[in-house]
């Protein structure tokens, strides 16, 4: 985790991203592992025998395009194939996830505090491969610190293309 | 002896890797694109591959439906389908659709644009509304290679309009590859698949005649029409739209053009290595086709032509029966515009009400048309149903009806 803050810290941010990504999510006693590449599957996992056989494997686990704030009314789950093996459930879509989409995952798993079955929704977003960076105004001109009423244009460079 | 068994085994093999036909079970298709699709009556689906350069026939074998078929409705249909793909509404694109003529399921091919790929999907909508990913994987398939392909580089010519110098929309238009008119529209006749694109090196229109099942061989002939509008010999804006249809007594292609020239082609002229000229017999008007579905009305036979810039134009095929081929010398010189006095010209039977566009349709059953259409209103895009005998959802206008005083003078 010190490595993450120190990350964020020096605005690595897409290092930081990839750092998450990379981590186990937890929660109650499941939890997730989410894709760190576009080719990656979800996988669910810490799955009590009760939530292996109690629903089915597209009830359990589904993934959309968006966000929590928009899930799911109206949507639907993406393509894909599962496989249950040693209580982990592996989602695979049947096309690759698109990097820099935001998706988000909706299980339904017994909830350990009340044992009862409830949605719970996580966002993810797998980052471009593309290293992406901030662009900053590096000049402007004119550079002096007074400038004539009537300036009718100015300058400004940016570090970046534009 | 041996040598020349050894020289016949050896043809034998290079012979099976040049040939054009492949078939195969297991193997996954290589398919780069799904665009044109059309059904034989027996369920075999093609799919025209303008990527790949071929047409691939994919067993989709069903029990003939024996109870009624339903009217389907989704809105939003690509909302829906690219919530299925993984990708927001802008990242696919519909290509087109057909109906599996025993089933009645429809079929919408897609292109889906993801990590700056775009990758083909077959959809298929059942009697429930149900959309489902169709796994070409688990299909066996044939592959027939088209001949003379266009290459893969050369660009339209961006134009803006009237002379006017191209805005970036016109400079985009310039940016999308001829071939991807290679595969315009298939039809299905008679044990023969017939495919209208662009062909030797994007040059000329082209109509290609294909024996199914694939055996390799295919042939390949060039049309020319005169087109009415424009006033000109074009060879090289394809056939947007056909049906085949007996007029005259023998088989003929009735094909529409952009902008909308109707012409008949007969099929025994479809020779290897020809150039014909298509016989021009009526002129929609100004705009561009996009599917011609065949359909029976009052006992005949009627055309359904859709187009992107204006209403259905609904041909009786009785009409086309000695129908007058025309060419410039039947007119005085010049372009025709829409509000001039030779447009529609021909047989070319009445425009209809349509309410929205529609941008890809096909029959569903003798009821209805199915249709991928652009609502006016709202801007989405749905896939809907629409009687044949009055194909216009007139109840979505805003009209009389609305009123609730009509209803209540009526009581009275």
């Amino acid at each position: 985790m010190a490595l993450l803050f120190a990350m964020i810290k020096r605005k690595m941010v897409i290092g930081a991203m990839l750092l998450c990504f990379a981590h186990v999510i937890h929660a109650l006693e499941w939890s997730y592992v989410l894709p760190a590449k576009t080719s990656d599957p979800v996988i669910l996992q810490g799955l009590s025998v009760s939530d292996t056989e109690s629903v089915l494997s597209h009830e359990k686990l589904q993934v959309f395009v968006g966000t929590r704030e928009d899930c799911c009314d109206g949507k639907w789950p993406l393509a894909g194939q599962y496989a249950l093996s040693k209580g982990a459930l592996t989602f695979t879509p049947d096309f690759d996830f698109v990097a820099e989409q935001p998706y988000v995952i909706r299980s339904l798993l017994r909830d350990a505090a009340n044992g009862r079955s409830q949605p719970h929704l996580t966002d993810f977003v797998i980052p471009s491969a593309r290293v992406v960076r901030n662009a900053a105004v590096s000049a402007v001109f004119p550079s002096g610190r007074l400038l004539p009423e009537n300036t009718l244009r100015f300058y400004l460079h940016f570090t970046e293309s534009m | 002896m041996n040598f020349f068994k050894l020289v016949i085994n050896i043809s034998l093999v290079i012979a099976y890797f040049l040939t054009t036909a492949i078939k195969a079970h297991a193997i996954e298709a290589d398919i780069k694109f799904a665009g044109a699709l059309t059904f034989s009556p027996d369920g075999m689906l093609f799919v025209g591959d303008n990527i790949n350069g071929a047409i691939y026939a994919f067993d989709l074998p069903a029990k003939k439906r024996t109870a009624g078929v339903n009217a389907v409705k989704i809105d939003n249909i690509d909302s829906r389908i690219a919530n299925l793909l993984g990708v927001g509404s802008e990242a696919i694109e519909i290509n087109d659709l057909a109906v599996h003529p025993l089933s009645h399921d429809i079929y919408i091919s897609v292109s889906r644009i993801g990590n700056h790929v775009s990758r083909p999907a077959l959809l298929r909508v059942d009697q429930q509304n149900q959309v489902q990913l169709v796994d070409l994987s688990s299909l066996s398939f044939t592959r027939q290679s088209l001949a003379n392909f266009p290459e893969q580089h050369t660009t339209f010519k961006a134009r803006g309009l009237m002379g006017a110098p191209p805005t970036p929309k016109d400079l985009a238009k310039g940016e999308i590859k001829l071939s991807s008119l290679a595969i315009m529209d298939m039809e299905f006749y008679n044990g023969e698949l017939f495919v209208a694109g662009v062909a030797y090196d994007n040059f000329l229109s082209t109509l290609r005649r294909l024996p199914f099942p694939f055996n390799g061989e295919q042939s390949i002939t060039k049309v020319e029409t005169y087109h009415i509008a424009h006033d000109q010999y074009e060879t090289r804006a394809p056939i947007r739209a056909m049906s085949v249809q007996m007029i005259g007594g023998k088989a003929q292609l009735v094909a529409a053009y952009t902008c909308s020239p109707l012409v008949l082609i007969p099929l025994d002229k479809l020779k290897n290595g020809a150039k014909i000229a298509a016989h021009t017999i009526g002129d929609i008007g100004n705009g561009q086709p996009v599917d011609m579905i065949p359909y029976t009305f009052k006992e005949q036979t009627m055309l359904f032509v859709t187009n992107n810039s204006r209403s259905p134009q609904v041909i009786p095929v009785s009409g086309l029966h000695n129908a007058k081929a025309v060419s410039d010398k039947d007119f005085a010189r010049g372009p025709k515009l829409d509000l001039g006095d030779v447009l529609p010209f021909g047989p070319v039977g009445e425009m209809v009400m349509f309410e929205g566009v529609s941008l890809h349709m096909d029959l569903l059953s003798d009821k209805y048309f199915v249709s991928v259409t652009r609502d006016i209103p709202s801007g989405s895009l749905n896939l809907d149903s629409n009687f044949t005998f009055f194909p216009n959802r007139v109840h979505n206008l805003v009209a009389e009806y609305d009123f609730p005083q009509y209803y209540s003078s009526k009581a009275k």
